[in-house]
């Protein structure tokens, strides 16, 4: 979801990434997109001692770190008590391994953005990132928000959540309604009260 | 309630809670437009200071690539972490042709694991490369010239068997 104006003034923000560069072009973007200052770690192990003080309401992350990789970052981010291990996290490349990104998104990372970050899309991943409607999901190793997008039916037909509907649906035990019948049921009616 | 068989994974799916929600639309925030100009406005006034900073990352990959031969694996790593890092840099400011030159480059860094023979013409070849479109290059090159290098950039590296695969999950 993107939304028309969005208020970044007082979302607490942990950036955290190596290239002091990148983070210095993060941090130009973040303030004129409205955000106050958002705090930084060169090191996995320096954002887990943050994490340990602080909350916070966005974490952006590098997928390679000097310490860890950024799926490491995450996994040990969604193992912390709430509300913390819910924080949206976005995982930024420039140019890692497929097995790095994969690794990020298994982890339970919100997105996996490709750097350069242009304005318009940081704007809209954290935008996206916002929405309150994505479940989460919590399912032996994986804990993370929910990572089917589009509502195609359970996978081969088959449910496995509480909420798939079967596919099947079986064979009709009454006759179908004429259209008039649907109109009928829908069209709005006087109720008297006795 | 019975506890569910041993092979069984019990999915938990629910709605958390999400404070970056509650602040984002709280009233007063900035439109879009007026957001992402104020974010490049803002990189412009880094512009100089960071394209000054790439080309001194181009001599750090050239420093790498000339101490190979004593340090190999090292001098990989750090020639594919100074890419990134110009990466960034490059495609932040539409410097494309440096960003392009800085992936091949990457490209060849990832692949010298499996190769089975030195790749070593081809990373001369990127590095060699990533300086010609460096910020500070002398003898700034044309617009055909540009797209002729890095098409045949891409063609000896097909030739080679060198590219990564797109993987859908990167945005």
């Amino acid at each position: 979801m993107t939304r028309d104006k969005m208020k970044l003034s007082g979302v607490s923000a942990l950036v955290v990434d190596p290239d002091r560069h990148a983070v210095s072009l993060l941090l130009q973007m973040l303030r004129g997109l409205g955000m106050d200052q958002p705090t930084t770690a060169d090191t996995g192990e320096q954002a887990k001692v943050l994490l340990k003080s602080q909350s916070f309401d966005l974490c952006i992350f590098e997928a390679t770190l000097p310490d860890m990789s950024g799926a490491e970052l995450v996994q040990y981010i969604r193992k912390l008590p709430p509300p913390a291990k819910y924080t949206p996290i976005l995982v930024v490349t420039a140019y890692s391994h497929v097995g790095n990104v994969r690794a990020a998104r298994d982890a339970g990372a919100h997105l996996v953005v490709k750097k350069p970050l242009s304005p318009q899309t940081l704007f809209d991943r954290i935008s996206w990132a916002a929405s309150a409607a994505r479940p989460f999901v919590e399912a032996g190793s994986y804990v993370g928000p929910d990572r089917r997008l589009k509502f195609t039916g359970p996978p081969d037909g088959v449910g496995r959540r509480q909420d798939d509907l079967p596919v099947e649906i079986g064979s009709a035990t009454e006759p179908n309604l004429s259209q008039a019948e649907i109109d009928a049921m829908v069209r709005p009616m006087k109720v008297f009260a006795e | 309630m019975t506890a569910p068989p041993s092979s069984t994974i019990v999915v938990k799916r629910y709605i958390a809670p999400n404070r970056l929600a509650s602040l984002v639309d709280r009233p007063g925030g900035k439109r879009r437009e007026r957001a992402i100009a104020d974010a490049h406005r803002n990189l412009e006034a880094v512009r100089e200071e960071t394209l000054a900073a790439a080309n001194l990352l181009v001599d750090e990959i050239e420093a790498a690539f000339a101490r190979r031969s004593s340090d190999y694996r090292g001098a990989l790593e750090d020639m594919q972490r100074v890419a990134n890092q110009i990466i960034t840099i490059a495609g932040t400011y539409k410097a494309l042709s440096l960003c392009e030159a800085c992936m091949r480059l990457c490209d060849v860094i990832a692949a010298c694991p499996f190769a089975s023979q030195g790749l070593d013409p081809p990373l001369a070849i990127c590095v060699r490369t990533v300086r010609l479109f460096a910020p500070g290059a002398t003898g700034a090159l044309d617009e055909v010239s540009t797209r002729r290098i890095l098409r045949e950039l891409r063609q000896a590296l097909d030739h080679l068997g060198i590219s990564m695969p797109k993987d859908p999950a990167i945005d």
